[in-house]
């Protein structure tokens, strides 16, 4: 399966690339789009090939970091739709998916995308209990009593209002 | 993609976070304040030190929640833990506000600030004193300029003195210089300019020392703020490449370069202008599309001509000055007018989009009378703008006002009616409801809670008695609630508790049969 990134069908003039995710899908991304990965580009500018294997992304996270990267390449675009656009990217996003972007963006070199999802994923722990962290996160606290209790006496000052809360 | 390796809990149970690679935990955790990031350690075995690797801190006295006491042996314990893993710190953020311990302080500084900016990695450097008074002498802090990966400098209250000519500024990178209350002579600001060929960036508030701010060598800077209401300084900016310029203070614009070919937005308050200013201003700022100009001095006369433009303000200072200005604006692609003083001598529009404008009445003070010259000259203002979706607001009521008959108006038809300042209605606010309808006719009006009571009575219930001229236009009054909870407006019957928030719909007999 092909799949043509947003600008429709590629103009001969403007080089492009087919990537493919883990799952064996193939997408077709403008040069120009791809470039805007730091590992991408090395790939490029290495070999030949238009061909990219990516071993470590699947689908839904590839076609997603595509979109980003076809935005971000779009002339066309004041930089004020390209942020506007980065905040529509990650809001109402679970927690999970945000995960396997940054993975991706990690992978393939892409900081801004890399800052913004990580950013997010900052947000949604941001002002919360610890006890709300590992709930929402599946952590499993492997303190003992006592060695939570010594954590927060040695940085006593981080706990100060919030144990009242905590109950 | 769904198998990554990571850490894994004692019993092998793998959890939705815990499993991702330590730098990205460690971007993750640099989002998040001190505090926060010290608590994670809570979270697990796996979290225990992760926050205390994260490649930044950020300490703020005035939000320290611990004992005041130990602000600074937690400071100093968290630093000595990077130094001692030898971690790289990449922003630096440490904000002093007890000034009582201030010596203490500047001494744990002057230890730290060559270490961390010793650094390779150091990218912003961010260092505050809160204080009303003083500024604080830390010689140390010159180090931060051979620091040669820097790219963001925040300063507050601090000074840059340096004994002999500052020759040492390594940090060619830096795009953004803030110095807030810093003193620095001409010298220095002038060499750091000089030597930081990739700034953008430049904000300068309330900085002493400075005389003559030269900004002519920087050939990538965008954004240019500065804030100062001292008087005898100069400013020249001379760069082209400059897209943001704002400016508060008493600097006469005429210093600068003429052409600014990428400027898009230019925010002056206070500043002294001439009429020279609009001469040529489309070609002078081809790209301006946001243009503030906020009690700047020059403004009586003046015509303005630019394509580009999109959003306007202007506000006056003084019913005097507001009343002498003659405008003529030429902007055909403006979106939208903002408006803020007494009521204008006279303005005049030629545009040809869809747009808005939104006005503010401040009258000198409440005594103001409302005689119908001033009506009038209210209703030539509206009339100006009829093109545009006004919205009005009138602040502060003036108590003296005269009976008129409203005959001498075309009323101009309003989309919003806003009235603040209003507490309690006095006897004179009929009469000024008299005059704004004879002016306007408002499609919603917005008043404080405390006056809806009086507003239903002249819209309503007294409306049968038509005792105004106006009265007879008005087809149909509403009232309509808004609800927080729902985020919407709900249509009210009868007068509700002064606690709910309402507006008032109004439907006027046709304007278009009027002239």
């Amino acid at each position: 399966m092909v799949t043509t990134d947003e600008k429709g069908p590629l103009t001969a003039k403007k080089k492009s690339v087919i990537i493919r995710s883990c799952d064996g899908d193939e997408f077709l991304v403008s040069e120009s789009a791809a470039v805007l990965s730091t590992s991408l580009k090395k790939i490029l500018e290495e070999k030949e090939d238009r061909l990219i294997h990516l071993s470590d992304i699947d689908n839904k996270t590839l076609a997603m970091v595509i979109a980003y990267l076809s935005t971000h390449a779009d002339d066309g675009l004041s930089d004020d739709l390209k942020r506007s656009f980065d905040q529509e990217f990650v809001s109402g996003k679970e927690f999970d998916v945000l995960k396997y972007l940054v993975l991706a963006t990690d992978t393939l070199q892409v900081t801004c995308l890399c800052y913004t999802v990580a950013k997010k994923m900052a947000d949604i722990m941001k002002n919360k209990l610890v006890e709300w962290v590992r709930r929402e996160f599946d952590i499993q606290n492997d303190y003992t009593p006592e060695a939570e209790a010594e954590i927060r006496r040695l940085d006593a000052w981080a706990w100060d209002d919030r144990q009242l809360e905590d109950d | 993609m769904k198998k990554h390796g990571g850490e894994r809990n004692g019993d092998g149970f793998m959890d939705r976070i815990s499993q991702l690679p330590q730098h990205i935990l460690q971007h993750v955790l640099s989002f998040l304040s001190q505090k926060e990031a010290v608590q994670t350690s809570l979270l697990s075995k796996s979290w225990r030190y992760l926050w205390c690797t994260r490649p930044n801190i950020e300490f703020r006295e005035s939000r320290f929640t611990g004992n005041k006491e130990t602000f600074m042996s937690v400071l100093d314990k968290t630093l000595q833990g990077y130094h001692d893993q030898m971690l790289c710190i990449q922003e630096f953020c440490v904000e002093i506000s007890n000034i009582d311990s201030v010596s203490e302080s500047i001494s744990l500084l002057e230890k730290w600030i060559p270490i961390v900016t010793m650094n390779m990695r150091l990218k912003t450097f961010n260092l505050s004193f809160s204080s009303n008074v003083t500024y604080f002498n830390l010689p140390v802090i010159l180090v931060v300029f051979e620091s040669e990966f820097l790219h963001k400098l925040y300063l507050k209250r601090c000074m840059l003195l340096s004994q002999k000519p500052l020759d040492m500024v390594l940090s060619k990178h830096l795009k953004t210089l803030s110095l807030k209350r810093v003193y620095i002579k001409d010298e220095t600001f002038e060499k750091i300019m000089s030597s930081c060929p990739f700034i953008e960036y430049v904000v300068l508030h309330k900085c002493e020392g400075l005389r003559i701010i030269k900004v002519n060598k920087s050939h990538n800077l965008k954004h240019f703020d500065f804030d100062d209401y001292r008087c005898n300084y100069i400013i020249k900016i001379d760069v082209p490449t400059i897209e943001t310029i704002k400016i508060g203070g008493f600097p006469n614009w005429c210093d600068h370069r003429k052409y600014f070919p990428h400027l898009k937005s230019l925010h002056l308050k206070f500043v002294k202008l001439s009429a020279e200013l609009f001469n040529n201003f489309s070609s002078n700022f081809p790209c301006l599309e946001e243009l503030s100009l906020w009690f700047c001095y020059g403004l009586d006369k003046f015509h303005l001509f630019s394509r580009s433009m999109k959003h306007l303000i202007l506000a006056l200072l003084g019913s005097i000055k507001a009343a002498s200005m003659k405008a003529v604006i030429d902007a055909p692609n403006i979106v939208k007018f903002e408006y803020e003083g007494d009521i204008p001598g006279s303005i005049s529009f030629t545009t040809s989009t869809k747009w808005k404008s939104n006005i503010v009445v401040q009258s000198n003070g409440s005594f103001d009378d409302y005689t119908s010259s001033r009506c009038l000259k209210l209703n030539e203002l509206l009339k100006a703008l009829s093109e545009s979706e006004i919205s009005v607001n009138i602040a502060n009521p003036p108590l003296l006002v005269l009976d008129d008959d409203g005959g001498l108006y075309e009323p101009v038809a309003v989309e919003n009616l806003s009235l603040s300042g209003y507490y309690w209605p006095f006897s004179s606010h009929a009469r000024f409801l008299n005059c704004l309808f004879c002016v306007c006719h408002p499609r919603y009006v917005y008043a404080h809670p405390s006056f809806d009571e009086f507003l239903w009575k002249i819209l309503v219930t007294e409306r049968e008695m038509r005792h105004y001229f106006w009265q007879r236009d008005l087809e149909e009054v509403s009232m309509e609630a808004f609800d927080e909870n729902v985020n919407e407006r709900s249509p009210e019957c009868g007068l509700p508790g002064k606690h709910k928030n309402i507006r008032f719909r109004l439907k006027w007999i046709e304007l278009s049969d009027l002239p």
